[in-house]
């Protein structure tokens, strides 16, 4: 099936299998391997992509779904060869450990700070209610997300 | 490999569905049939994916008619200021489905059109007596309460060639209150072991209506007319949340009688209940 959608502001036109995961489309065909299959079954949230501006776990979002879609993933938020400051603030904080999760929980993160530039503790573990850590306990993560936006 | 196929319009759904076969499945949000294909190797014919129909994601409002669309998110039903007004307890029970990815995704009609036993929102929907209009594939459409369609775990009386394409329920009543409240194996993120939706019109402090319906607890959630008959026309007093817990704890222990989780529901119930009828049935002030 012909599908047309955006990656990273990129345009493609791909024919590819429409019952493939979106996962699958950016792992193995865009070669774009910094989102992860943690569970593929929508509970660890270590696939989480964005998509037209929400939080999504891509192993459940099939191929076919995604025409005309707008599709940010963790390697499009480098701008400029600098990191994105929540990226910075993750590294600064000692949120990334074993770094599966990181990718999701920054994209998870990403889609919380855009809809709300401002969030509260509650609002943050809310964002990230998604995503499981099994190294860190979650509170370098909050710190680093509540360092990144406007409400520290 | 299945085929997909991909409607964009109501016309175009319509020959979709003249194309499916018992081994079809709709796919809305997607969150429950990608895993389900995934893991126990559900392979179907045709997928008819409906995430592209343009027409089935509206809330609003008819002559105190609230309608919503089949492929309203639970994000948005949450966030909906209408729905929050006129049918508080369906925006909360969207609220507490799942994670924000999954809310992202997952849709009201794929809620009912899965028929968990557990489906957050279709207590809520049962309790408000809502119905869902369904589309066949001449393009004809019927309603059916969907405390009907629903009939067993994972099972409605939808045929392979027809889908839901709205759901409609009464709001033309601003004086009835309503909340939603569940349990899971967790505080968030969770499957609900037990809900409840509740909605009450008080004048002054006497309950002239009152609707419960409860969840998880069944085949199928339901509601729990016998509560509703004993609480009509009363007025509330201190005693009155502890009645109103025993008697759907009662409800429960005669739903799943022998069931081994029967142990701790009736006990968690009974909080819940308590909880609920305090959240909703508040003497109206000033």
């Amino acid at each position: 099936m012909k599908l047309n959608f955006v990656v990273n502001t990129k345009k493609y036109n791909l024919d590819i299998n429409p019952a493939l995961r979106l996962l699958d489309v950016l792992r193995d065909h865009l070669n774009m391997t910094g989102t992860k299959e943690g569970c593929g079954e929508g509970e660890c949230g270590a696939c989480t992509v964005i998509m037209n501006g929400k939080a999504v776990n891509s192993c459940l979002v099939m191929a076919s779904q995604i025409n005309g879609k707008e599709i940010q993933t963790i390697e499009g938020l480098r701008k400029n060869g600098e990191m994105d400051l929540l990226q910075e603030k993750f590294v600064e904080h000692g949120a990334i450990q074993c770094g599966f999760c990181t990718s999701g929980m920054i994209m998870s993160s990403k889609a919380l700070l855009t809809e709300n530039p401002s969030p509260d503790d509650e609002a943050i573990k809310q964002g990230i209610e998604g995503n499981l850590c099994r190294c860190s306990g979650y509170v370098q993560i909050l710190n680093a997300v509540k360092d990144a936006s406007s409400a520290k | 490999m299945s085929n997909v196929i991909r409607p964009e319009t109501m016309d175009e759904l319509r020959s979709a569905l003249d194309r499916t076969t018992p081994f079809s499945k709709f796919l809305a949000g997607g969150t429950d049939l990608v895993v389900a294909m995934r893991q126990s190797g559900l392979e179907p014919d045709t997928i008819v994916d409906l995430s592209g129909v343009s027409g089935l994601k509206f809330i609003e409002r008819d002559n105190g008619m609230m309608r919503i669309g089949a492929l309203v998110t639970f994000s948005e039903l949450e966030k909906n200021e209408i729905l929050r007004k006129h049918a508080f307890c369906l925006a909360k029970a969207a609220s507490q489905v799942g994670s924000v990815q999954i809310r992202n995704m997952g849709t009201l009609g794929g809620n009912v059109a899965h028929a968990s036993p557990a489906g957050d929102c279709i207590t809520p929907l049962v309790m408000l007596g809502a119905t869902a209009v369904i589309m066949d594939k001449n393009g004809d459409c019927s309603e059916k309460k969907v405390s009907d369609l629903i009939l067993s775990p994972n099972k409605t009386s939808l045929t392979h060639d027809a889908v839901i394409i709205e759901f409609r329920f009464e709001a033309n009543d601003a004086a009835y209150r309503s909340d939603f409240i569940k349990v899971g194996s967790r505080s968030t993120v969770t499957i609900s072991k037990i809900n409840i939706a509740l909605a009450c019109k008080m004048e002054q402090n006497l309950v002239v209506d009152i609707k419960v319906a409860l969840g998880a607890v069944g085949i199928k959630p339901f509601r729990d007319y016998e509560t509703e008959h004993a609480f009509k026309g009363m007025v509330p007093n201190d005693n009155s949340a502890g009645l109103f817990a025993s008697a759907i704890r009662k409800r429960v222990e005669a739903s799943i009688p022998g069931r081994s989780s029967l142990a701790y529901k009736r006990h968690a119930v009974e909080g819940l209940a308590f909880d609920i009828f305090h959240s909703v049935l508040r003497p109206i002030s000033g």
